[in-house]
């Protein structure tokens, strides 16, 4: 009976937090959508698709150089010039920032699917058994093999 | 007329080691706090390895190499996991821990591709490997590809292991008590 309590007080503490992470994962992320720092790498993966077609097709009409193609991770947004001999750029933080928070709020979508996914199998009432309820067959139960 | 007692059926178990009884050995712990510094730490260095703005380009690539460094010693640490995963991957058909073995191969071999296109578009470390125009735009694109990848699969690698995380920051990085942490650690902290 106590170990029930102890248990459902737990996981009534675990969703508390899980509530705070995620609040704390939407306000970060107003901020950085009110800063203007965000950059959604899915969408940056088909941009560089993209660019490199563009640049395949200026080469071809030769109306870009080679000089002009942007470096970097991002070869989309910044032009090589510009980063090359550039130390730190501290207005660039907000980037890193985002990025972080990108982590984050990937963790925040799967503690929110686990709970789910968990609701889901309480309204199933499907109920995984402890691995020590489970009987084995021993040698002597076993069918005959023909 | 005495009754005999009756043979116990209780089943004769092996002795439990002692890191499933809860009882977590000095070398343990001290490995797991390892892991999780080294893990934030490579968290917070990919985030500034991915910003070539933050950086600037000379320190991007040196911090690259660090970072491949950082990354093996990270996959050395974990390597227990590693082989006892693969292990049981290829042996049970259903397991909990399959998606997470799959996104840390994608990882590993994205992880790979990022450093070898880097090295290969790399202008400011003295390596020249002959790429130039459009060729060199295709490395750059390749790597610009991958690292947006890698950051995706590096938020969902992170994502599936938010419990470890929890549960040990809670143990070794904050003072008070975080309140999603699993009950298992409150076990290991009284022994």
């Amino acid at each position: 009976m106590n170990a029930n309590a102890a248990k459902q007080r737990k996981e009534r503490a675990r969703l508390r937090g899980s509530v705070i992470f995620i609040l704390f994962v939407i306000l970060t992320g107003l901020v950085l959508t009110a800063t203007h720092h965000t950059e959604d790498p899915i969408a940056n993966m088909s941009d560089i698709i993209d660019m490199r077609q563009m640049l395949a097709d200026a080469k071809q009409s030769s109306e870009v150089t080679v000089g002009d193609a942007p470096l970097g991770n991002d070869p989309t947004s910044v032009p090589a010039n510009s980063i090359r001999n550039a130390g730190i750029t501290w207005s660039a933080l907000g980037e890193v920032v985002y990025d972080l928070w990108f982590m984050c709020a990937a963790t925040a979508a799967v503690i929110v699917c686990s709970y789910l996914l968990k609701w889901l199998k309480g309204l199933s009432g499907v109920k995984r058994l402890p691995p020590s309820a489970v009987v084995q067959p021993t040698r002597r139960q076993r069918p005959p093999t023909v | 007329m005495t009754m005999s007692p009756k043979p116990s059926k209780a089943p004769v178990t092996a002795p439990v080691p002692a890191q499933n009884t809860g009882q977590v050995t000095a070398k343990t712990r001290d490995r797991t706090k390892l892991n999780l510094f080294l893990d934030i730490g490579l968290t917070l260095f990919f985030a500034i390895e991915m910003e070539v703005h933050f950086t600037g380009l000379a320190l991007h690539e040196l911090l690259g190499f660090l970072f491949a460094a950082v990354v093996i010693v990270h996959i050395v640490l974990h390597w227990d996991w590693v082989v006892s995963l693969t292990l049981t991957f290829f042996r049970k058909l259903i397991h909990e821990s399959r998606l997470n073995y799959v996104v840390n191969v994608l990882l590993l071999v994205d992880t790979v591709i990022v450093s070898v296109t880097g090295v290969a578009v790399s202008e400011t470390l003295g390596l020249n490997f002959g790429l130039k125009g459009l060729q060199l735009t295709d490395w750059q694109a390749v790597h610009g590809f991958s690292s947006h990848l890698c950051l995706v699969l590096t938020a969902l690698h992170i994502a599936l292991h938010w419990k470890w995380i929890a549960t040990n920051a809670e143990k070794y990085l904050f003072r008070f008590r975080l309140p999603f942490a699993s009950h298992e650690t409150e076990r290991e902290s009284r022994t």
